[in-house]
């Protein structure tokens, strides 16, 4: 099946970014200019910016996603990333810009002064980097594989061609105009589907809003089955079937599906009358499950202690957002630390009018669209809803919209992902100019790219709520004591950041490899949040306590910079203007 | 807290203003009402020590950038009314949304509560809590930017006064 406007959809999205990142080298000059556009970017622009590359493959397919799969408890995702801005705009906002690093390793050596201590926080960055890349990867590749229906590595594969070749001629500064333009591309691309697809819906399909996991067809609806996949049916029904259920092929015919489970061979199409309750894709809804209405997350976790899984959820997702490589870059373009705070409430503003859509389609989606349960794909709701409720050209229009709305997703989170990689390995293990940084940018994408493809059965949400949990166990709590406690050491950080993010690191490993799937093992696993930002912040902490002798000489300077107005620190030091930030922060005062 | 942290950890100040620093934590508790109440900063002079200098009596950048234990008295009241506000607004916004899955864990009848036939999870977790986020961002905003200004208001005179002498 190939969607022709869908597919003019995103070679237009990508020619369009391509073409703006190339006029870009004319102007990108030297490495700071690659790494954050000039500086100078008023707060409306620079906050669309930033939500535009914030807003990833998680925000626009994979919420949505969850909501159809695990229920409304899903809806946590998004509320956290919209309230990471809080948390970011109440402890760090202003003070980063003021302090001026460019990257979070630049921060680090910065504030404390120790190269280990750089080069753990390069190494976690490379880690949260491409992690977070591997969903922006995944998507891609689902999106072509249903809209081209290509296999599912050739969308890995374009997307990491495109963004690191985009980002080896460029740099940020084509990104920058790019992004903001992706912002409102993407709420268009949501938002106008969804309010269509609302206004369409009416209110006849409520009756899947009832209690616990009993949805039903609200009208006879053909399912087409796309890959070989086993299901289990609720309650014996009647159904037309053409293809092979169980080992036998039929031919139009009337069938009578016992309760139970069943395998059905790709190609087949099975249509169910109204009121059927719909069959379920093995393995996607797990039993004990709390109910879909309920606010409880269950994701990773197969519904194991759904509290502590939604608290796990909620600290990962609030105090994530601080500690994303990809977003302290941008905080470097703001004017000064108050431009920086309206920057971070105007991107407040934009996240949250934009998660209002995927909890829209997420739950049309489950009353109009059951058959998603069956085909099992929840991950391309978003992308499959439109041509499933709304037949013919207008559906097809939609479609290619949202298909538009996701490859921008796609492209301008790993551009800027790869942005932060690739400067992390140029500026902070190579030490190299811009030569090495496009270099980095080709490696960085090859290597992203690589790891995508095995990763194409975990949900895009869980996948990027897991590099939000990385970051909020370890540069959460580096950056926040960092600005606000003068007893942080090098060391404490460093044992800090080692046993909290990599805690989390091998908890998310041991969930994907299965090896705990109930009972609290699962829960303190999948959502290790919960217990790996206490324990960061702890040992931070305690590390510096013990080791008061390591606090740095020039502590009070650097808080001055970070915490002192703007209008002051003309008069007490020179601007910290386009100084690189290795310069030693004493040699501004007079 | 981080903030309230009151180690030192410089040697002592290089500046040999050893006798003029005793009444400077006085002075600089006055300097923070001056602060909270708008006024504008006085010229204080440390009585009973006649060899300090005068222009150190008086709140200004050069204490700021000084390693003297009055610049970071200085500093530490801003970082402290500065990480007060923002703790606070911290503390509202996860009691405010962090209760909501311990409310319906407690009271399951508060899971199945409809509004307009939608379930209150939709309503509260879809939509309702981005403009309560909003607005507490919003007032965190202005109000550290009100802190910032009276600092700004409290340091700047003094330097313009002394630009002009």
């Amino acid at each position: 099946m190939v969607d022709v406007p869908a597919a003019e959809a995103i070679a237009c999205v990508t020619l369009l970014t391509v073409a703006v990142g190339a006029r870009g080298v004319r102007i990108a000059r030297t490495p700071a200019d690659f790494l954050v556009a000039a500086r100078e970017v008023p707060p409306a622009l620079n906050a669309a910016a930033i939500s535009g590359e914030y807003l990833s493959a998680a925000s626009f397919l994979g919420i949505a996603g969850l909501v159809l799969a695990e229920g409304l408890g899903a809806l946590w995702y998004a509320v956290g990333y919209a309230a990471g801005y809080l948390v970011l705009l109440l402890l760090v906002a202003a003070p980063l810009r003021r302090f001026g690093a460019y990257t979070i390793p630049d921060f680090a050596g910065g504030r404390l002064g120790s190269p280990v201590l750089s080069r753990a926080t390069t190494i976690l960055v490379l880690i949260i980097g491409w992690f977070y890349l591997i969903p922006q990867m995944k998507g891609a590749g689902i999106t072509l594989q249903l809209v081209l229906g290509t296999p599912y590595w050739v969308g890995v594969a374009v997307l990491g061609l495109v963004v690191s070749c985009n980002i080896a001629m460029g740099g940020m500064k084509g990104v920058t105009f790019v992004q903001s333009f992706q912002y409102w591309l993407k709420l268009c691309a949501i938002g106008i589907p969804a309010l269509v697809l609302l206004g369409l819906a009416g209110r006849g399909a409520m009756q899947n809003f009832s209690p616990g996991d009993e949805v039903i067809f609200t009208h006879r609806t053909e399912v087409h089955i796309a890959e070989d996949l086993r299901f289990s049916a609720p309650r014996p029904a009647r159904i037309f079937l053409t293809g092979t259920l169980d080992g036998r092929r039929m031919n139009h015919k009337d069938v009578l599906l016992r309760a139970g489970l069943h395998t059905v061979r790709a190609g087949a199409d099975l249509t169910f009358n109204a009121g059927v309750r719909v069959p379920t894709r093995l393995s996607l809804v797990a039993d004990n499950e709390p109910s879909w209405d309920s606010p409880f997350v269950a994701a990773g976790t197969d519904g194991a202690h759904p509290l502590v899984a939604t608290y796990g959820l909620i600290l990962a997702t609030f105090f994530g957002a601080i500690g994303l490589p990809h977003i302290l870059v941008r905080f470097y373009t703001n004017r000064n630390g108050a431009a920086a705070r309206r920057t971070t409430l105007i991107v407040l503003l934009l996240l949250s009018m934009f998660y209002i859509f995927p909890a829209i389609l997420g739950t049309l989606s489950r009353l109009r669209a059951p058959q998603l349960y069956l085909t099992g794909q929840t991950d391309t709701v978003v992308l499959a809803l439109p041509t499933l409720l709304l037949p013919g050209l207008p559906g097809e229009l939609l479609a290619a919209l949202v298909a538009a709305g996701a490859f921008a997703a796609f492209l301008s989170t790993s551009s800027g992902l790869l942005v932060s990689v690739a400067g992390a390995l140029s500026h902070d293990v190579l030490n190299g100019g811009v030569r090495t940084f496009r270099l980095c940018a080709l490696i960085a994408g090859a290597v992203a790219t690589a790891m995508a493809l095995p990763a194409s059965r975990f949900a895009l949400g869980l996948l990027v709520g897991w590099a939000f949990a990385i970051a909020a166990s370890s540069f959460c709590p580096l950056i926040v004591l960092g600005i606000w406690w003068r007893r942080l050491t090098w060391i404490g950080a460093f044992t800090g950041l080692v046993t909290g993010g990599g805690a989390c690191c091998l908890a998310i490993a041991a969930t994907m490899l299965g090896a705990a799937n109930k009972g609290w093992g699962a829960v303190l696993l999948g959502q290790p949040a919960i217990w790996t930002v206490p324990l960061a912040f702890g040992v931070m902490i305690v590390v510096s306590l013990t080791t008061p002798q390591q606090v740095p000489g020039n502590v009070e300077q650097v808080l001055l910079r970070m915490h002192l107005p703007e209008a002051l620190v003309r008069r007490t030091y020179r601007p910290v203007g386009r100084l690189p930030v290795h310069e030693p922060l004493d040699a501004g005062s007079k | 807290m981080p903030g309230e942290s009151s180690s030192r950890t410089g040697g002592e100040p290089p500046d040999g203003r050893g006798p003029g620093s005793v009444a400077r934590p006085a002075e600089a508790a006055r300097a923070r009402e001056g602060q909270s109440a708008g006024e504008p900063p006085r010229r204080v002079v440390a009585w009973g020590h006649a060899h300090v200098p005068l222009q150190h009596d008086v709140i200004g950048p050069g204490d700021l950038q000084d390693d003297s234990s009055y610049g970071r008295l200085l500093l530490r009241s801003l970082m402290r009314t500065q990480l007060g506000l923002s703790l606070m607004c911290l503390a509202l916004a996860l009691t405010v949304t962090a209760s909501y899955p311990i409310i319906a864990a407690l009271v399951p009848a508060a899971g199945r509560v409809r509004i307009l036939g939608l379930p209150l999870t939709l309503v509260v977790l879809g939509a309702g809590i981005y403009p309560v986020l909003l607005v507490i961002g919003w007032f965190y905003n202005r109000q550290a930017s009100q802190l910032e200004t009276r600092f700004i208001d409290l340091v700047e005179p003094v330097e313009r006064g002394r630009l002009d002498g």
